[in-house]
């Protein structure tokens, strides 16, 4: 005998007969909350990408520069406590003119760093050139200027007279280095130490570094070197083709059998506009800017209906595919809708300086709002279609865009660069109301030209 | 209209199809409902439940490989919604059962329940109070044991079997009640 359900096994199989209809607008709903979700993401997106252009000008400065910073030349080097210089005892040494004439290898008689026998076959062996020997008198004139009582930190290491009349890195250099042994000869002191300095930077005085990284600092903060604000004009065109859809949705109060959604009709649609535009901008730094300011949009879209999913009768039919036909004496004329726009951007521009030139990547939000509008519409009833006008209330006058470009412009005077590149915007919400059928986000590609004036 | 395949359904919903989505709407949508509706108990949180659930559907449906039933995925994610909502809301009175009310645990007096259409069962349990609810519904319906509910519910396994417990007889009574009304309505009572 089979066991009656019990009270679980009953009142589960009841409720999986349950049935309710939901509310017409939940599906609106439900797609609404898709879309608001998606846009917060593109927000999102673009503040994520408005970071890294920032991010990438500031690294680019950073790869470009071959110089370390004096806290990294002190952290390398370990030099910090272990190489003070007396400048007492330089002075007296070498003024004196000395004879080094012991040395271990004949290619460090000019002062070499050489590796040492005993270490890394593979580190490099420096040698001095011509142009930093100036470098090295303007340092000896500037020394000369100290008190000749006080002693100075210096990177190189201390330098012991010894008997042999060689001058060989004291142990703790060595410790650290592990590879070097510094011979000098009188007559090439600083041309070794200081050039052994600008290559490999171990020797630099640390307060030259300290000077150098300073002024790089400065310079990288400091607009002055470079003119921190600036003016521009530009000239966009652009042409795309794009595709915007139009929803019709049945209501049970109209007496349509589906509550959904009945079908959605695409249009192609080619866009072709043009945009001027005039933004002031600042520079903080030399490879950052921003810059706002106003320019004006001119578009019209040519728009060609291709029709919408019909399902067949027929079993053997294929699925419906885009576009299936429009019922229509108008087929395959195309209707312009123009929009003109005003826009105030905010755009925010990494810089890779290449001497005149310079690469700048540029993004930001705009806030967009149309001034004018002229469209047409297809309408369907019954089988027919025909063209109707669209109430310009039913625009949405603000709207979002994010604006996109890469350009490169080139100094041709002092005060005045030209540049050139592709151009990019989106726009975030539809051009229409929400309650309006027809949904179009409109995104334009093109290029972009105009010049700038720095002052 | 078009006709989708079911797995020509999931397809399109992963891609964002909107007419995919339409479809998946309007033929699960009525199934779910009901499950919204016996948690919430009313019917406008059960719209915005049904809705929060079919946002979650439609962005992870690409988590989900054609493995198991399809039915069941989308009812675990309105449920697990529900209980989501529960929680967030604080809506759990539990009410420890006194002792002289155990009795009614054991007792198998599940005959008042039928019969009952299952629009019946469903008001009866929307009516329900909001513990007794969340709890029959977990157990009796979607099949968790008590300790899944005070795991999921952050409640004790006792309060859950005690929750249970009233909830039966309140049922019951509801029910009761209503099929009292039948007879009294009607010349060949149903039972």
């Amino acid at each position: 005998m089979k066991r009656p359900p019990n009270f679980e096994e009953k009142i589960r199989e009841l409720a999986s007969q349950t049935w309710m209809e939901p509310n017409l607008g939940t599906f609106g709903k439900v797609l609404a909350a898709i879309e608001k979700r998606k846009r917060k993401r593109r927000i999102l997106f673009f503040i994520l990408f408005s970071i890294l252009t920032g991010v990438i000008g500031v690294l680019s400065w950073w790869l470009q520069n071959p110089t370390i910073s004096a806290r990294q030349a002190q952290h390398a080097s370990g030099l910090h406590h272990s190489f003070s210089f007396n400048w007492n005892e330089w002075e007296k040494s070498s003024l004196m003119p000395l004879q080094y004439t012991q040395q271990t290898d004949a290619s460090n008689s000019l002062g070499h760093v050489i590796p040492n026998s005993t270490t890394n076959a593979n580190m490099p062996t420096l040698k001095p050139n011509a142009s930093q020997s100036n470098y090295s008198t303007n340092l000896l004139s500037e020394r000369q200027h100290h008190d000749k009582q006080n002693t100075d930190i210096i990177s190189i290491p201390d330098i012991e007279t010894k008997e042999t009349e060689t001058m060989i890195a004291d142990s703790s250099f060595s410790a650290i280095t592990e590879s070097f042994i510094l011979e000098i000869q009188p007559d090439s002191f600083f041309n070794s130490s200081l050039q052994q300095a600008d290559t490999n930077l171990i020797s630099l005085p640390l307060s030259e570094l300290r000077d150098t990284s300073t002024k790089k600092l400065q310079s990288f903060l400091d607009p002055n070197r470079e003119k921190k604000w600036f003016v521009s004009a530009s000239f966009t065109g652009f042409a795309v083709k794009s595709r915007f859809e139009e929803n019709d949705i049945s209501s049970p109060l109209s007496g349509a059998s589906e509550p959904y959604a009945e079908y959605r009709e695409y249009y192609d649609t080619y866009l072709f506009g043009f945009s001027v535009g005039t933004t002031i901008g600042y520079r903080p730094i030399k490879y950052f800017s921003i810059e706002t300011g106003v320019s004006y949009t001119d578009f019209t879209s040519y728009e060609k209906p291709v029709g919408y999913p019909i399902q067949s009768t027929s079993p053997d039919a294929p699925a419906d595919t885009f576009p299936i036909y429009i019922v229509t004496v108008d087929k395959h004329k195309t209707y312009p809708n123009r929009f003109q726009t005003i826009q105030f951007p905010l755009l925010f521009s990494g810089i890779w300086p290449l001497g005149k030139s310079a690469f700048h990547i540029t993004a930001g939000p705009a806030f967009s709002y149309t001034t004018g509008f002229r469209g047409y519409q297809v309408e369907h009833t019954g089988g027919l279609s025909w063209v109707d006008k669209i109430e310009s209330s039913q625009v949405q006058r603000f709207g979002v865009v994010l604006m996109g470009k890469l350009t490169y412009s080139y100094q041709i005077l002092p005060n005045f660069s030209i540049y050139a590149g592709p151009a990019f915007q989106y726009r975030f919400n539809s051009l229409f109301g929400e309650k309006y059928i027809i949904r179009q986000k409109p995104y334009f590609v093109g290029a972009e030209a105009g010049l700038f004036v720095h002052f | 209209m078009k006709k989708f395949h079911p797995d020509e359904l999931i397809e399109g919903c992963r891609k964002g199809n909107p007419l995919a989505q339409s479809e998946l709407f309007r033929q699960y949508a009525p199934r779910l409902l009901p499950i919204c509706y016996r948690y919430a108990g009313c019917r406008d949180t059960a719209d915005d439940l049904l809705q929060d659930s079919f946002i979650k559907i439609f962005i992870n449906i690409h988590s989900f490989r054609g493995e198991g039933n399809f039915e069941g995925w989308l009812k675990t994610i309105a449920i697990n919604t529900c209980i989501t909502w529960v929680k967030k809301n604080n809506k759990m009175r539990m009410v420890d059962i006194s002792v002289e009310h155990k009795h009614f645990i054991e007792t198998d007096d599940d005959e008042w329940l039928w019969p009952v259409t299952p629009d019946e069962l469903t008001e009866a349990i929307a009516s329900l109070p909001e513990g007794y609810r969340v709890v029959l519904n977990m157990f009796a319906i979607e099949g968790f044991s008590h300790k899944e509910i005070g795991d999921k519910l952050n409640i004790s396994e006792s309060t859950s079997r005690s929750q249970y417990a009233r909830a039966k007889l309140w049922l019951g009574k509801k029910i009761k009640s209503k099929n009292v009304k039948y007879q009294a309505d009607e010349t060949s009572p149903q039972f």
